[in-house]
């Protein structure tokens, strides 16, 4: 494996050359300001309020579409004047079409990797196996046409895993995805930073971001207002300490906002969340033994995990004070 | 198993999942085109006696030029349609699609692949016209009709020459259109291309002629025709398009507009940040007006076809329910199916006429061709003479060593319903075709079939356009 620079994409100040036009004609731009450094072998999870933003984003970076302002460097080489050409360092992943319907997925995968050097019947097993790893057995012997368009992204990604490109992109935050693909992209993700390669991936579900991504970007507005390790943002971001889960919280929301000074609580149907105003705060242990305390015996009691959605939204609702 | 498919094998397996079953349905859809046409020959051969034995009498003849030569039509149209429904698999719709973007990203060469394509799709075309003209042939020696060989290789040949024209001509279209209903559009449209471009530089008088087809040198022969001149120039021209096209646009990944992700009532504009110019690229509100023209104009083209089909029926029934002395008139004029050659040249078999409903009191003078019944029969013929309540009639036309004059006979002025006043000779074959089996299939079944289950087709149609 050939090592290059650290640094895989930079961007300072990139605007973009489109704009949203409001209702009355005011624009704005749809990217402003962007300032991101990715190095090698990171995973990035790119999630924001509107999808548009974040496709553009990842389009910029791909060298799909042309920016309006600021510098954009890919490996320590300049963007290309012409837009949309294909970089052999750069694998694009826009869409789901890309693949051959009338295959099955072992079958399409050992055709896009018939050019490699290793020897078929390994590569055939080893593919076959993989598969069965990253929990799509499932779909080895499928046509390529019975699987939905997020199947389809993950198969595509795959064969991306297998390129010589040192950076993916796989651009669909429009895409939903269920568990067992969010594993699977979560398993090819680990592939690819073994080969010391780097991941981009634009989606709106943060879980996908918090089992597939080492770091993370958010946007909001069009300007990028995180980017960052999940980790940080997670621990910085997610003030929510215990999660309580009881039909009856509701009547004893009064009682326990009595006892837990500096806290605030929220209640969602049926759980309440406790999260902590201020520095300091964060001792769930200290939560749990003054509700009991109390004479208040949940059905469910829970340290909060810290999530990546927790964050985002509350990163979100700080960004909107 | 062990998946080891190049470019090539892929391309020949083309919309199927298999090599095998690729290769069976290209030799089942031969075999169906050979048969249908040969049912086509038998379906034209009951209208003998009708105006397309004089327009198109070298389908209408008892030789295997008739066959061979319907064949090598048909098999345009069923080749067109064949393109049309596996578009997707057949052109380069792929590269549109970025598959060829993915497999150049795995160090496949596009120079290899788009040559790999065409002599795919080329050998797939003549592998399907060889043996349908192969089966042809065989079935029409059931016919027992005399084997003349000397027209069949440039028969052949003109046939194979239209295919590989298409072929060419629809990839070069396809390398053009952005998307896929376009292409086949553009693939529709080189059949009319090629069909016009024989019209236009004389090649259909060639090729329908016995005598020129015999000889195979006629084909090439410039002062004839410079058809051929003119398709292997576009084949050549077509070819090399087709491979700077293809080269040129699988540099590029292809950027499709995506408007689900465009947010609502926002339009995005690229605007130059030193002339300020703006420039609209994106806009929910517009998605889908061409797709709603496309439905509009599909249900109002299946609307019109299903009231020509009844219209024709009911014509037909009309015509049939006629009796003698109950003859059914339309504004005055009786339509009448002429089925004898008493009147030629003024009327043929089966031609459709009209004869203008007359009172008792109209003079009728000689020479005048008119319809009347005897002995509940209608019958029509030419007044030659007349006194104060009597015509004397007689036919045009007394077959060879019969008795001139054996048919003239006279009648009562009374007996006579109608003055002839015109005929059509295409409107005689449409009621010919429509009371054979066939026709009653196309014109009764077919729109019965649209009209009950025209939300099913719809609702089929539309599932096939979302993927």
């Amino acid at each position: 494996m050939e090592h290059g620079p650290e640094n895989i994409v930079l961007m300072e100040n990139i605007s973009s050359v489109e704009h949203f036009l409001v209702n009355g004609g005011k624009s704005r731009r749809v990217l402003d300001d962007i300032n991101l450094v990715i190095n090698r072998a990171e995973e990035w999870g790119i999630k924001g309020t509107s999808v548009y933003e974040i496709k553009l984003l990842l389009e910029i970076i791909a060298n799909i579409r042309p920016y309006d302002k600021g510098k954009c460097v890919l490996i320590e080489r300049g963007m290309m004047r012409h837009k949309r050409v294909i970089l052999k360092h750069v694998f694009y992943i826009g869409s789901s079409d890309m693949l051959y319907n009338n295959m099955n997925v072992l079958e399409y995968l050992m055709f896009a990797t018939a050019k490699s050097k290793v020897n078929k019947v390994l590569l055939q097993e080893q593919i076959f196996e993989y598969l069965i790893e990253i929990g799509l057995g499932h779909l080895s012997l499928t046509p390529n046409h019975m699987l939905n368009r997020e199947e389809k992204a993950v198969i595509t990604l795959i064969a991306a895993a297998y390129s010589d490109s040192q950076i993916i992109v796989f651009n669909l935050p429009e895409y939903e995805w269920d568990e067992v693909l969010i594993k699977a992209v979560a398993e090819i993700a680990k592939f690819i930073r073994k080969q010391e390669k780097t991941l981009i991936l634009s989606t709106q579900n943060s879980f996908m971001i918090e089992k597939a991504c080492s770091h993370t970007a958010i946007i909001k507005d069009g300007k990028l207002i995180y980017s960052g390790s999940v980790e940080k943002l997670r621990m910085t971001y997610d003030k929510i300490e215990v999660i309580i889960r009881d039909k009856t919280a509701k009547s004893m929301l009064e009682k326990l906002n009595r006892l837990l000074p500096g806290y605030n609580l929220v209640m969602k149907e049926d759980s309440l969340f406790i999260r902590s105003e201020g520095p300091g705060l964060n001792e769930p242990g200290e939560i749990h033994k003054k509700i009991i305390e109390s004479g208040f015996i949940p059905d469910s009691i829970e340290i909060n995990p810290k999530t990546v959605e927790n964050a985002y939204e509350e990163l979100i609702l700080k960004h909107d004070l | 198993m062990i998946y080891k498919n190049s470019y090539f094998k892929k391309e020949l397996r083309q919309a199927y999942t298999e090599n095998k079953i690729s290769t069976n349905r290209k030799i089942a859809f031969a075999l169906f085109l050979g048969l249908f046409s040969f049912a086509l020959y038998f379906v034209f051969q009951t209208l003998q006696e009708s105006v397309l034995s004089d327009v198109v009498p070298e389908i209408m003849q008892p030789s295997f030029f008739s066959t061979i030569y319907l064949y090598i039509h048909i098999v345009i149209a069923f080749i067109i349609s064949y393109f049309i429904l596996y578009y997707d698999y057949l052109f380069f719709a792929e590269i549109r699609k970025n598959s060829w973007y993915l497999l150049i990203q795995m160090g496949y060469n596009p120079v290899i692949m788009f040559f790999s394509k065409l002599l795919a799709l080329m050998y797939t075309v003549i592998l399907i016209y060889t043996v349908g003209f192969i089966v042809t042939i065989i079935l029409t020696f059931l016919l027992k009709y005399t084997f003349i060989l000397a027209y069949l290789p440039t028969l052949y040949l003109v046939g194979l020459a239209d295919l590989l024209l298409i072929t060419i001509l629809s990839m070069t279209f396809s390398l053009y259109a952005k998307t896929v209903l376009n292409g086949r559009y553009w693939t529709f449209f080189t059949a009319i291309l090629v069909f016009v471009l024989k019209t236009a530089l004389g090649q259909y008088p060639i090729i329908s002629n016995r005598v020129y087809m015999q000889n195979f040198s006629t084909l090439f022969n410039l002062q004839l025709s410079a058809y051929w001149l003119v398709g292997s120039v576009i084949i050549g021209t077509c070819g090399l398009i087709c491979l700077f096209r293809s080269r040129n646009i699988a540099k590029y990944y292809n950027l499709a507009p995506d408007p689900d992700i465009l947010p609502l009532d926002m339009e995005i504009v690229e605007i130059d940040s030193i002339t300020g110019k703006q420039k609209v690229i994106g806009n929910k509100v517009k998605k889908g007006w061409r797709g709603r023209i496309l439905d509009t104009a599909t249900t109002l083209l299946l609307i019109v076809f299903i009231c020509i089909a009844l219209a024709i029926n009911v014509f037909v029934i009309v015509i049939n329910a006629s009796t003698p002395g109950q003859e059914v008139s339309i504004r005055g004029v009786i339509p009448f199916v002429f089925s004898s050659s008493t009147m030629e040249p003024e009327i043929e078999i089966n031609d459709l006429t009209y004869f203008q409903k007359i009172d008792a009191q109209y003079q009728i003078e000689e020479g005048q061709i008119i319809l009347f019944e005897e002995n509940d029969l209608l019958y029509v013929e030419r007044v030659v003479s007349k006194t104060d309540n009597q015509l004397i009639v007689d036919i045009d036309y007394y077959p060879p060593m019969s008795q001139i004059g054996a048919m003239k006979k006279s009648i009562n002025r009374q007996a006579v319903h109608g003055l002839y006043s015109g005929r059509s000779r295409w409107l005689g074959a449409l009621i010919l075709f429509a009371n054979t089996i066939v026709g009653r299939i196309l014109f009764l079944m077919v729109p019965a079939v649209l009209l009950f289950y025209q939300g099913q087709l719809y609702k089929y149609f539309r599932k096939d356009k979302s993927i």
